[in-house]
């Protein structure tokens, strides 16, 4: 192996091993393992892309992992981030908390919020928003029920997208996704997080969100299943031991390995 | 009584009781007067005369009780509508299409102009300058703008005509009147000075187009508020203002007026973005907009505008981007209103939904929002083991949900949130939010616990009062769904 092609394998490895490492220019990583699936080596930025809750209770997770690929967009960027919540939202999970972003590790001062009265504003909207040049990430939220989100409406997306080079995504709740050009389509559920103990008490804590994700559809990538954590203090989305094919339920904690917890001694006088 | 030109042929006289008004005329047709529309009318009349003159305001005199005329300042305005002859046919000609049948009087005085438009011409009138005074001479003291006690007292003392007061001496008249006949006959020659205060605030820049025929096309008129948001822009630019708040006001053939208002959230002189904003408004407005017979004319007025540096133009393409997000927001909240564009602003309140506000992003970056930065630094070092303490989204209302806890005072074990039942795996709290004293209600302090349920999804409990203070027992709400 001469040493060009040593310092390039190396430079691979070192780039592979860090977690959320930066991927493709014109792609927000999903950390290593995922990106290896996607054609674009992350999530495409000039691109539509579908986030849909696994089941009506996973809308929380769903809501995390959109939040989560907007805190990554924002990261090589200075522009702000657009969230269009319909006006009454659609699936009824509550608006988005400001302390709550600013705990994830969004910066409320970044983020707009647009509430349109109808699915079709909130289309025209995000177009608009996509044309302004302005934003790092669009995000808006439409019923995947809808008879708005046409394909002719996810197409102007899309195009809009391609041509201002700004990831835009739709977060269509837990229905079905009706016909659309979207690049990807993402199945969220939320995950069981690591355990914190505290060593005398076994006391169990919930740790950082972890959610299992699912490409279920993908242009040119393969689909598949992964588990993810979301580090709000560094910011950055990482795989964790991978979900087996046909699992439903993640192993209950007891047979985990003990290395995946976390445990705080309690220090005694 | 009021009565209009054929009740006046047939003898009925204005002010007249209505049983001898019935006797002279027992044809007469009777209508209750509405003070209110009247005075509306007038309103909307004033509004519609700004196409001739900016400077309107409602007579505050009228004739009888109420207010019954226009003013209208015409200093600078005569000669664009070819002189004050042609304006006077032109404002009396459209008047009559109305249906109204009007008296116009112009004048060097608002005095003299009130004093014929009501007692001198039969339709209409110019006084040329400097001949009020043989305007007014032979008209009765009634056209002065007086009380009626001084009308009578003046024809009691054989002082009829305006003119029988020119030369008289001053002081036993203010002794027995007042010194308000004198001031009315000054006002009205010119000898002393009468502001009119105009209906509609000053307006420092506006820009108006009128067309040979009505515009029909909605398209038509969205060209024609680009040329005119061209010519204001023109205007601002050479000041180095820009427009922060704007109105346009659309002269419907008819007489009606239809007045739209935008705002921009970052002061801009761009033709185009301004026409942009109108045009969200007109679309926004879509079948409630009716044309009717065309639009004649069209005013677009700064209501408010702001100082601006000129900017230069940056070397590279990013230079044209930098107004983008402004005008993203000025577009959409034009369109859906202020309070559908929306930023956070932190509030300092323990109490979860008094922690943040949503404030119109036309507003732009507020002092407070910088307060967020010092929130995540404080949060950020609190997070034990990378569990978050706020949960994204947050519910309007707490909902009330069963509870089952191994201990009292403990988290909860299994609970039922919307007809499901959640086991719960993990919990962390209890975070206690006390209530703040100096508001006014019965509120409880709250314990809340972050829980993880056997399925991977997290949500925010507390529990509403402590155990031992408060009579009623503690009952369980979910707050928040953790992401």
């Amino acid at each position: 192996m001469d040493k060009r092609a040593l310092i390039a394998d190396l430079k691979e490895r070192i780039a592979g091993g860090e977690p959320g490492n930066a991927g493709l220019p014109g792609a927000i990583s999903l950390g290593t393992g995922i990106n290896e699936a996607l054609p674009d080596g992350g999530l495409r930025k000039g691109a539509l892309h579908e986030i849909a809750a696994s089941a009506y209770r996973d809308m929380g997770a769903a809501t995390g992992f959109l939040a989560a690929l907007a805190v990554c967009a924002m990261k090589d960027s200075s522009r702000p981030v657009l969230w269009c919540e319909a006006w009454r939202p659609p699936f009824d999970m509550g608006r988005l908390h400001g302390p709550g972003i600013a705990a994830f590790g969004l910066d409320p001062a970044r983020l707009l919020l647009a509430a349109p009265p109808g699915d079709s504003d909130c289309l025209w909207v995000m177009e608009e928003a996509l044309r302004s040049r302005a934003f790092a990430f669009v995000a808006g939220e439409v019923d995947g029920r809808s008879s708005a989100l046409s394909l002719a409406a996810t197409r102007r997306l899309q195009l809009a997208a391609e041509e201002t080079q700004t990831p835009v995504l739709l977060f269509t709740g837990h229905a079905k996704g009706s016909a659309s050009v979207a690049v990807t389509r993402w199945h969220v559920a939320g995950a069981e997080s690591r355990n914190i103990l505290y060593a005398d008490e076994m006391e169990r804590l919930p740790g950082c969100p972890r959610w299992d994700i699912s490409l279920a559809r993908c242009r040119g990538g393969q689909p598949g299943r992964w588990r993810v954590e979301w580090n709000a203090q560094e910011r950055v989305l990482s795989r964790v031991s991978p979900v087996k094919e046909g699992e439903t339920k993640p192993a209950p904690a007891k047979a985990r390995a003990a290395g995946d917890d976390i445990v705080f001694l309690r220090q005694t006088a | 009584m009021a009565c209009d030109g054929r009740a006046l042929a047939a003898g009925a006289e204005p002010g007249q009781l209505v049983p001898d008004a019935m006797a002279l005329c027992p044809k007469l047709e009777l209508h209750a007067s509405d003070n209110e529309a009247d005075r509306k009318a007038l309103d909307r009349l004033a509004v519609w005369c700004g196409r001739y003159t900016p400077w309107v305001a409602a007579d505050p005199v009228g004739a009888g009780e109420e207010p019954d005329g226009l003013l209208l300042d015409i200093t600078g305005c005569a000669h664009l509508f070819g002189g004050e002859t042609k304006l006077l046919s032109l404002l009396c000609g459209r008047l009559e299409g109305f249906g109204l049948t009007a008296r116009c009087a112009i004048a060097s005085t608002p005095g003299a102009a009130w004093a014929c438009a009501r007692y001198g011409c039969q339709v209409s009138c110019i006084v040329p300058p400097g001949e009020e005074a043989a305007a007014l001479q032979g008209l009765p003291v009634a056209a002065l703008r007086l009380g009626g006690e001084e009308i009578s007292g003046l024809v009691r003392l054989g002082l009829k005509r305006v003119g029988d007061l020119y030369g008289k001496p001053r002081a036993p008249l203010a002794a027995r009147f007042g010194a308000n006949i004198a001031r009315r006959l000054d006002e009205a020659l010119g000898f002393e000075p009468e502001p009119i205060s105009p209906n509609l605030p000053h307006v420092p820049y506006r820009a108006s187009l009128a067309f040979a025929e009505g515009l029909t096309r909605q398209a038509h008129i969205e060209d024609a508020i680009k040329r005119i948001a061209a010519d204001l822009c023109e205007v601002l630019e050479q000041e180095r203002k820009g427009a922060r708040r704007l109105e346009l006001q659309l002269f419907r053939v008819d007489g009606e007026v239809t007045r739209l208002f935008a705002g921009t959230s970052l002061a801009t002189h761009e033709a185009s973005h301004l026409a942009g904003l109108f045009r969200e408004k007109l679309g926004s407005l879509g079948d409630d907009f009716d044309l009717g017979f065309g639009i004649e004319a069209i005013t677009l007025a700064c209501l408010a505008v702001d100082p601006l540096s000129p900017e230069q133009e940056g070397f590279d393409k990013t230079g044209e981007r930098r107004f983008g997000l402004e005008q993203f927001v000025d577009r959409v909240s034009n369109r859906f209103g202020a309070d559908r564009v929306l930023r956070l602003e932190p509030r300092a309140s323990h109490i979860p939904e008094r922690g943040g506000a949503t404030v119109p992003a036309l507003r732009g970056i507020t002092p407070a929002m910088l307060g967020w930065k010092t929130y995540m630094d404080e949060h950020r070092a609190a997070v034990l083991g990378g569990s978050l303490p706020r949960p994204l989204r947050l519910l309007p209302a707490a909902e009330p949900v069963d509870v089952v806890a191994e201990v009292p005072e403990g988290p909860p074990r299994i609970f039922h949130w919307r007809k499901i039942a959640h086991r719960v795996l993990r919990a962390e709290g209890p975070e206690r939010v006390s209530p703040e004293w100096w508001r006014e209600g019965n509120q409880r302090t709250r314990d809340y616990y972050r829980v993880e349920d056997d399925e991977g999804r997290r949500f925010w409990l507390y529990r509403d009062g402590l155990y031992h203070r408060d009579n009623e027992g503690p009952r369980w709400f979910l707050h928040g769904v953790f992401e």
